[in-house]
């Protein structure tokens, strides 16, 4: 299946997404995982990292993960974003089936549906703030990518920031363009893996709190994880991954 | 611990840095051995040669008959003695002509070392003792080809006709020079004669041998030496062997001139790849140490490798210069000898010399800081990074002046090169610069994967800009050997105008003088006045020897004082000839002493002025003339040019031969044979013949530069992976991230595709601008003639450079772009 790209632009992706939430999407999960299993080959033989995990996202719901450091946190987030593929049981991202899709109609719905925030920022050396903030439009084939870079550039105080690179930025600059990038194409869900784990205690509670304002404004839905554990009361739903499945505390 | 170094030597080799390394080194490497090899083997040739290389062990060489005086002093000696006469003339056979250089022999030559000869057309050689007995003649194999005979035909040279008996494949006295434009006739000296070719003023050679005991030849070497005309000189075996080594000297440093590209290149890709290496085993060998490892063996566990990797590397140049050095000889065929003596050890040291100093000065710097790497690194991985620069610059700029200083063995010139590659480095690298600010900023309302690819080029513009530089460079060089031999060298050609005189006569005697004349006028052959030519060497200016006059120390230096000029005398000036001092003597104003006007060139190198005196020693002759005018020349107008033209009648009475150039219609040429005919003595110059000779060596000169220039190629290309290499976390990175925020596998590839293309169009287009700039300099400064579109150097620059850092590139990243995404998680 192929993702037709829209061709006007943040404003329209925006729109598209307002009304498929109008309808009838808001009642319905938006990422849903049912029975996913991940177990990777090693010559020691295969090593179960995820077993039958069950989970259900609905719009603008937010969900905190935590767990220790190996429970499989990484592997559940790049298993929803399709950077990977479960070796059983299936996950629905908006109606689509992520198993059934090639890895480039993964990109593409990665691109319309899925913003992301990682823990050591990964802006690209050598493109600028607002290259960096422009680069998922531009492969959205975003007309105004420019000005839609800069307003969001502008609402995570990076305004003056505009053409620095990232060497010449702060970890907490550095992670502000990283969630500019990821709320760049609007898009329903944020994907963020220890946005803060970089991050001195001060700048990182500046950068939850940048995160979860652009999270209420644009109605995303977020999945977080995280190794703190006062995030998980600002969360609707919190879970703990253990022995590769997810428990609700 | 032997197991311990060839386990980790086993590991070190799956390192692509380690495998480039090698071939970075086994090019400069390569590249110099080949050279060095040609070189020597010429050398070897030649030293084997050193003891014939007279025939003699003493040569008397004059342009005239011996005195009197010397006659009598060679008469009473006990030495062996032998004759040779050379002389140009045309040979014919079959209706078709050639100019052939003759050497008529006496019956005793060579008195030292043996002619070689065969009976058939590329058969095995025999030596021979003698040279050819009376009415036989022995002719080199281009003879045969270019008149289309064989062996046993007749060859009629002047008026005497010869049967052809063998094929004439060495003579030991001609190593000198061991390719004359003409080829060689061997006939008995008794048969000249016949040929009624020789007459007095002909420009013609004696050589007078002698060999025989070291005392009886020091005495006649005494004796003879103050008899010595200017026109005369005696010649031992180690005068001419020290010609012989100066010339040798001479190509060795052309050709090694044009490896150091090549090896600069291969000394830069392997620093570039060391300090990848570098790079990767820095934790390496901090690990090492946190494990336990050192002393002795933490320094041999960085040393080990990194020598037997260089003896690797030495041993793959070896065996690539060795094949490279097969195909310069192959380029520059019948320019040297078919059989080569083998080589001596140096060449093999040179190269290893060469690929030790790669090493030592641009990879070591960077490879040293291993020795001291601290275990604490693990911790701090920024620290890794930093390399001393002024260490290594310095070490760089030592090595780069040794490497030029090998190829030059002089240090002007290499002061010269070093600056020139400097220049140019630093014009490429701005209009690098400029280019790419061109992309950047016209790719911001292009489509996404130019804009990308602009962007990420722009990102790693100073490796980037190296990668392009290291491009430019060869392609560069490229285009400009092909510009030369294609273009200029035509271009030359074709400059000479359709009616300008494309056949010269010399040796015409006054007794022909007329009949000649009459001829031509009855065949309507265009023609230029008959110069009547007397051959003297300029022996004193304001009654001070030439000698001192034009010492070295006086700065006072043409190339004209070492051979006899052609004195010529007129009422006329010269059509193409301008005077820019005094006035020219005319018949209105009778001289009342000798009088001649010098050319300016001559009058510039020797600082003659209007007023000097200057003498001329002609045979026994002596005579002066007052300089009155000095005049301008228009040396490529295809007629007669003199240096020196006298008021008519100072030459009165001496040797005169006459020289005019003519113009032989198409239709005309088969005319000559039969002008020959009543001609003989005459020697005819088919231009066209000798223009192409001149271009036929310097193409096949050009295809030995290119052969060298192909390791070039290859060094830029390894400078282009090298680069690629250390670029390879970058583009792993970005195509990482690129997928991460939705692109797809296509589009990363169209980015990486286009980013080459640019990089490979951008040093294209300006190895092609600077091609054309250099061409149009040289086409309108060096030989005043058009510039000509060359579509090949066109293609090489414009499409084939793109193609290659396509190709090379897409190798280098063919992985990158399969990088999951998810990298980009587990790295948290």
């Amino acid at each position: 299946m192929v993702f037709p790209l829209p061709k006007q632009g943040v404003a329209m992706i925006r729109d598209k997404i307002k009304t498929i939430r109008r309808k009838n999407i808001s009642n319905s999960p938006i990422v849903s995982c049912q029975q996913v299993s991940k177990a990777v080959t090693s010559t020691e033989g295969s090593i179960s990292i995820l077993e039958d995990l069950n989970l259900e996202v609905t719009e603008a719901e937010t969900i905190a993960v935590v767990g220790q450091s190996g429970s499989g946190k990484t592997t559940l987030l790049s298993l929803l974003a399709g950077l990977d593929i479960p070796t059983s049981g299936s996950i629905q991202l908006f109606q689509h089936s992520l198993e059934a899709l090639e890895e480039d109609e993964r990109a593409s719905l990665r691109n319309q549906y899925i913003g992301f925030v990682f823990q050591a920022f990964h802006l690209l050396p050598g493109f600028t703030a607002l290259e960096n903030v422009m680069l998922p439009l531009e492969i959205n084939d975003d007309v105004n990518a420019k000005r839609n870079a800069t307003q969001l550039l502008e609402r995570v105080g990076m305004k003056h920031r505009l053409n620095h690179y990232p060497t010449t930025l702060s970890g907490g600059e550095q992670q502000r363009v990283a969630i500019a990038r990821a709320f760049a194409t609007t898009p329903p869900l944020l994907l963020a893996d220890e946005p803060t784990g970089n991050l001195d205690a001060e700048t990182g509670h500046k950068i939850i709190e940048l995160l979860f304002e652009l999270n209420h404004e644009q109605g995303t839905a977020l999945i977080l994880v995280t190794h703190d554990e006062s995030l998980t009361n600002r969360c609707d739903h919190c879970f703990r991954l253990t022995q590769g499945s997810l428990v609700q505390i | 611990m032997f197991s311990f170094y060839s386990k980790f030597l086993k590991r070190q080799w799956r390192l692509g840095a380690i495998r480039l390394f090698c071939v970075a080194v086994a090019i400069a490497c390569g590249v110099t051995f080949s050279i060095a090899l040609l070189g020597d083997r010429l050398e070897q040739l030649f030293k084997n040669q050193a003891k014939e290389v007279l025939a003699a062990d003493l040569v008397l060489q004059s342009t005239t008959e011996l005195t009197p005086q010397q006659q009598t002093i060679i008469v009473n000696t006990s030495l062996m003695q032998a004759q040779t006469l050379s002389f140009e003339t045309m040979a014919n056979a079959n209706e078709a002509l050639l100019l052939s250089s003759v050497k008529a022999v006496s019956s005793e030559y060579p008195l030292r070392g043996r002619l070689q000869i065969s009976n058939a057309l590329f058969g095995q050689a025999k030596p021979i003792s003698n040279g050819p007995p009376r009415g036989e003649v022995w002719v080199e194999d281009r003879v045969l080809n270019e008149l289309a005979l064989e062996l046993g035909q007749s060859l009629n040279i002047g008026e005497g006709t010869f049967k052809i008996t063998q094929v004439l494949v060495y003579e030991p006295d001609r190593g000198n020079s061991f390719y004359s434009f003409t080829p060689r006739i061997m006939m008995h000296l008794d048969d000249v004669s016949i040929t009624e070719v020789v007459q007095p003023g002909s420009r013609v050679r004696y050589r007078y041998l002698f060999s025989g005991e070291l005392r009886e030849l020091d005495s006649l070497q005494n004796s003879i030496k103050s008899t010595l005309q200017l026109n005369q000189e005696l010649v031992t075996v180690e005068a001419a062997n020290q010609t012989l080594a100066t010339t040798l000297q001479r190509a060795y440093r052309f050709l090694h001139i044009s490896a150091i590209i090549a090896i600069l290149l291969g000394a830069i890709g392997a620093a570039l790849v060391s300090y990848q290496y570098a790079t990767e085993m820095t934790y390496q060998y901090a690990v090492l140490r946190c494990l336990g490892l050192q002393g002795k063996r933490m320094v041999g566990a960085i040393l080990i490798p990194f020598i037997v990797f260089s003896l690797i590397a030495i041993a793959i140049g070896l065996v690539l210069g060795g094949v490279a050095h097969l195909l310069i000889l192959h380029s520059l065929g019948e320019l040297i000898p078919e059989t080569l003596p083998l080589p001596s050890a140096k060449p093999f040291l040179i190269g290893s010399l060469t690929a030790i100093i790669v090493v030592a000065s641009f990879a070591w710097p960077f490879l040293r800081k291993l020795l001291h790497t601290p275990p604490k690194l693990l911790l701090n991985r920024v620290e890794s990074q930093r390399h001393p620069i002024i260490f290594t610059a310095t070490a760089m700029l030592i090595g780069l002046t040794i490497l030029v200083f090998i190829g030059t063995q002089e240090i002007l010139m290499s002061a010269y090169i070093i600056i020139i590659i400097c220049a140019f480095v630093a014009l490429a690298y701005y209009l690098t610069q400029l280019v790419i600010n061109w992309i950047v900023k016209r790719s911001q309302s292009a489509n996404i994967s130019t804009k990308l690819s602009a962007r990420m080029i722009n990102a790693n513009r100073r490796i980037v800009s190296l990668q392009i530089i290291a491009i430019i460079i060869t392609f560069f060089s490229l285009a400009l050997i092909a510009t030369v031999r294609d273009d200029l060298l035509a271009s030359w050609q074709s400059k000479v105008p359709e009616n300008a005189p494309n056949m010269f006569v010399i040796n015409l005697f006054e007794t022909e003088k007329d009949d000649f004349l009459a001829e031509l006028q009855h065949r309507d052959i265009p023609h230029s006045p008959l110069y009547p030519i007397v051959r003297g060497r300029l022996s004193a200016v304001n009654d001070q020897p030439v000698r001192e006059y034009a010492s070295k120390e006086s700065g006072r230096q043409d190339e004209s004082l070492r051979r006899d000029l052609a004195l010529t005398w007129n009422f006329e000036l010269p059509k193409d000839n301008l005077i820019v001092a005094g006035s020219w003597h005319d018949a209105a104003q009778p001289a009342v002493e000798n009088t001649v006007s010098v050319e300016e060139g001559l009058a510039d190198n020797l600082e003659i002025e209007l007023g000097d005196t200057l003498e001329f020693t002609i045979e026994t002759q002596k005579i002066q003339a007052l300089v009155t005018s000095i005049r301008s020349v228009e040396w490529e107008s295809f007629t007669p040019n003199f240096y020196m033209i006298f008021y008519p009648g100072s030459l009165k009475g001496l040797p005169t031969t006459y020289i005019a150039s003519l113009h032989l219609k198409k239709e005309q040429r088969t005319l000559l044979p039969e002008i020959i005919k009543q001609f003989p003595s005459a020697t005819f110059f088919d231009v066209k013949f000798l223009l192409n000779r001149i271009r036929g060596i310097a193409q096949q000169i050009s295809y030995a530069v290119e052969t060298i220039l192909y390791f070039s190629l290859f060094a830029s290309l390894i400078v282009f992976i090298a680069i690629e290499m250390i670029l390879r976390h970058y583009r792993s990175y970005s195509t990482a991230i690129y997928k991460a925020v939705g692109a797809r596998v296509k589009l990363i590839q169209k980015v990486f595709r286009l980013q080459f293309i640019i990089i490979g169009l951008i040093a294209g287009i300006i190895a092609y601008v600077l091609n054309v700039i250099i061409s149009f300099v040289l086409s309108a400064y060096l030989i005043e003639g058009d510039y000509i579109f060359n579509y090949k150097t066109a293609i090489l620059c414009l499409f084939i450079a793109p193609l290659l850092v396509l190709g090379a590139g897409y190798l280098s990243i063919q992985r990158t772009s399969q990088i999951p995404a998810k990298q980009l998680l587990s790295e948290n």
